[in-house]
């Protein structure tokens, strides 16, 4: 069977949804249900005596066969991660994280040092490390020496909608990495996410393109049919490119006749 | 815990002790603690352990993670990790990110 391998973990799904920016988490657990997704990703957040329904373990925890992928969201040194890390480990009893370093809001790109330094300790505690990174191919291997369970490049910009703006660099990381390249930020449509899929990527990770949707269950459903339909086809393999018109009917029968 | 209607009932019963009382209560405020929660001034009686904050707050302590002074505490040693004056007490849950 055809599954994604993280660490010692197997997903049949290959959509990994992010909680984040949903209009309210009634909205949110639809869609976690819809999308069929077995890794979500999670913020953590000060606890708020006002905002005590926000907590979102006890609820997705309850949706059967869903692991918690915590994010270190709001660091901006690999200290300040590692210690993120700590914390959502307690709290989620999860090996996975996401490290997230991006000390500009104002593009949020990943910052490459302390992603690598954070990601090389959390590797050797044992995390299963999902590094979010820029797409870089020279990063990415070193991120995959130092153990880390997959890459996670972006597309484009978070919540940009830009779509596969990094292709060509993506190739090349799919090309060169042993570890499980998922496309992480920037998708807009289902069909960016197929085409992802086709280029090779194990798995993509969506959470704008779903939260902002107009009826985010329903494009929850879309981009799990559309991720399924890309790794598909890129199990099939697809056919070459040609640089001329290459028949698909005879041309000779209306000339003998 | 002390309140006023504690006040006016052992004043009532207990007219020539309300002084010794008085005392006592206001030894137990001037006893009370404060901590920095999530960055902003809490105070706490005395021998509050992280389970009797986790109380306070309405929380029954399940999905939130506990770290006093950097140092996570773990569900089991809640009741029995005491505050003390000026720790620095960080209560987090899980929210939507991506």
């Amino acid at each position: 069977m055809d599954v994604l391998k993280l660490g010692s973990y197997t997903f049949s799904s290959r959509l990994i949804l992010g909680t984040g920016k949903f209009s309210n988490s009634r909205v949110m657990l639809e869609a976690v249900r819809a999308s069929g997704a077995q890794l979500v990703t999670v913020a953590l957040r000060r606890f708020n005596r006002q905002q005590a329904e926000d907590d979102l373990f006890g609820p997705l925890s309850a949706i059967e066969g869903i692991t918690l992928m915590p994010n270190t969201s709001g660091a901006s040194t690999a200290a300040e991660a590692v210690r993120a890390a700590h914390i959502a480990r307690e709290l989620s009893g999860s090996p996975f994280i996401k490290v997230e370093i991006h000390p500009n809001p104002q593009h949020l790109m990943p910052d490459p040092i302390e992603t690598f330094e954070a990601a090389r300790i959390l590797a050797k505690e044992g995390f299963l490390v999902m590094p979010y990174i820029a797409a870089d191919p020279v990063l990415a291997k070193r991120l995959e020496e130092v153990g880390c369970a997959s890459v996670m490049p972006l597309g484009s910009a978070i919540g940009s909608g830009q779509g596969l703006a990094t292709s060509e660099m993506l190739n090349i990381i799919i090309r060169e990495s042993t570890i499980p390249v998922i496309v992480d930020a920037g998708l807009r449509s289902p069909s960016e996410a197929a085409h992802a899929m086709e280029m090779g990527c194990e798995a993509v990770l969506v959470n704008s393109a779903v939260a902002a949707a107009g009826n985010p269950p329903v494009m929850a459903e879309a981009f799990a049919e559309a991720v399924a339909a890309g790794r598909k086809a890129f199990m099939a393999g697809l056919m070459e490119k040609s640089g001329s018109a290459v028949a698909t009917s005879p041309l000779t029968f209306l000339g003998t006749y | 815990m002390v309140n006023d209607m504690g006040v006016g009932f052992v004043g009532m019963y207990h007219g020539l002790h309300l002084w010794d009382t008085t005392k006592e209560i206001i030894k137990i405020m001037s006893q009370r603690i404060t901590i920095a929660l999530n960055g902003e001034e809490q105070p706490l009686p005395p021998d509050s352990s992280v389970g009797d904050l986790l109380s306070i707050l309405g929380s029954d302590g399940k999905s939130v993670a506990v770290v006093v002074n950097d140092a996570i505490i773990r569900p089991e040693n809640r009741s029995t990790h005491q505050l003390q004056q000026g720790d620095r007490v960080e209560l987090l849950i899980f929210a939507g990110g991506g």
